[in-house]
This record gives C-alpha cells, sequence and structure tokens, in this order.
C-alpha cells in the first residue's frame, strides 16, 4: 500500500514543480523584457 | 522552458526520510524568491485543482507562514511552516504542520522537519534545490504519504483536464 501512495505523493510533488517551473519561466519572460 | 533537468524522488523508510531534489531553470535569487514570498508561494505550491491562500507569513527564524490548501470543492486543509533557520539565499529549515482554521496544529499528523538547500548550477543560470523531509516515525509518514496520495491524484486528474481542453481546442 505504501508504494501505491508513494506514487501519488511523487505525481503530487512533480504538478508542484511544475506550476514553479511555469512561474519561473514567467519571471525570467518579464525580467528579459524590461 | 529547460524540460530535461533533474528531478529526484528518494524515499528512505528506514529513516523515516524523503529527500526531493530538483533543478530549476532560473537563477538562485529568482528561485529562492519563489520559495519564501507569499505572493510567488500563493502560485505554485498546491499542485492544480488545489490552490494555496497565504493567511499570514512572517519569513524569519521563529516567524510563521499561515495557509490554506483549498481543494475545487471550496474546502480548506489549514497549514503552517514554523520557520527554524534561515541563511539567506542558501538554506531554511521549518516545522511543517497541519493546524485548524486559528493555527493550532493537529496533533495526530505530527510535523515534519524540513530542510531546503539551494546552490547556483550551470553557472548560475539554474538553481538546484534539495528538500530533505524527517518525519516523526514512519507511521507518521505513511499517514501524510496517503494524504499526498489523494492530492496527488487530483492534481493528475487537474493535469489531465487541462491536456484534455488543450486537444479539444487544437485536435
Amino acid at each position: 500500500m505504501l508504494n501505491h501512495w508513494l506514487e501519488g505523493y511523487r505525481a503530487f510533488w512533480e504538478a508542484r514543480f511544475a506550476q514553479l517551473d511555469h512561474l519561473l519561466s514567467t519571471f525570467k519572460s518579464k525580467k528579459n523584457e524590461a | 522552458m529547460t524540460n530535461n533537468l533533474l528531478f529526484d524522488f528518494h524515499v528512505d523508510k528506514e529513516n523515516n526520510q524523503i529527500r526531493v531534489a530538483k533543478t530549476f531553470d532560473a537563477g538562485l535569487p529568482m528561485t529562492w524568491d519563489a520559495w519564501t514570498k507569499p505572493e510567488y508561494l500563493d502560485q505554485w505550491w498546491a499542485p492544480r485543482p488545489y490552490r494555496v491562500e497565504t493567511k499570514s507569513m512572517d519569513f524569519r527564524p521563529g516567524g510563521r507562514w499561515f495557509y490554506a490548501m483549498i481543494s475545487p470543492e471550496d474546502q480548506r486543509h489549514w497549514c503552517v511552516a514554523d520557520y527554524k533557520s534561515i541563511k539567506n539565499l542558501m538554506q531554511f529549515t521549518y516545522l511543517d504542520s497541519f493546524a485548524d482554521e486559528n493555527g493550532v496544529l493537529v496533533p495526530a499528523f505530527g510535523s515534519t522537519h524540513w530542510t531546503v538547500d539551494f546552490s547556483a548550477t550551470n553557472g548560475s543560470e539554474t538553481t538546484q534545490v534539495n528538500i530533505l523531509l524527517q518525519y516523526e516515525s514512519l507511521e507518521i509518514m505513511e499517514k501524510i504519504i496517503e494524504v499526498g496520495f489523494r492530492e496527488g491524484f487530483s492534481a493528475a486528474i487537474g493535469n489531465l483536464d487541462e491536456l484534455l481542453s488543450a486537444l479539444k481546442s487544437n485536435p
């Protein structure tokens, strides 16, 4: 059961980081425009 | 955006630890701000379709980030991060706990000790963040992972919704 939960927990972190990647990419674009 | 950057997720059941390593395609100051300022944390800390709303933030040793993780059904799960140490642009540590709406800790889940390390990589073009999660016991770790599983599953469903919507727009 723990291994099953871990897959979900890993997906949780991946989804969280995907949003941070997107945010940082927006920062960089704005900085380059400035 | 570079997609082939490091993402590593390692579980150490013997020591009740999870270690996460991730490289971001941004400089260290920008990455540090994203992890420490509420206006940015609110934009990424919860995987969609969840969202985060900061009630208060006091980023200093002894200070607290008090926030709600909000489900698509508008159910609020209150959380706190009690900051223990901060080395500017290098590392911060904190105790992460579930709480009620007044910030009183929920003891059933215990607290998880987080250590978050930052280092500039690739000539300062990218930043590697290493996270060490230390759980009080295997039982607590399993409980929190179970909660994470539910949220991870919801996030995966949310991502699938986005993908399907994009496919519908551009068949």
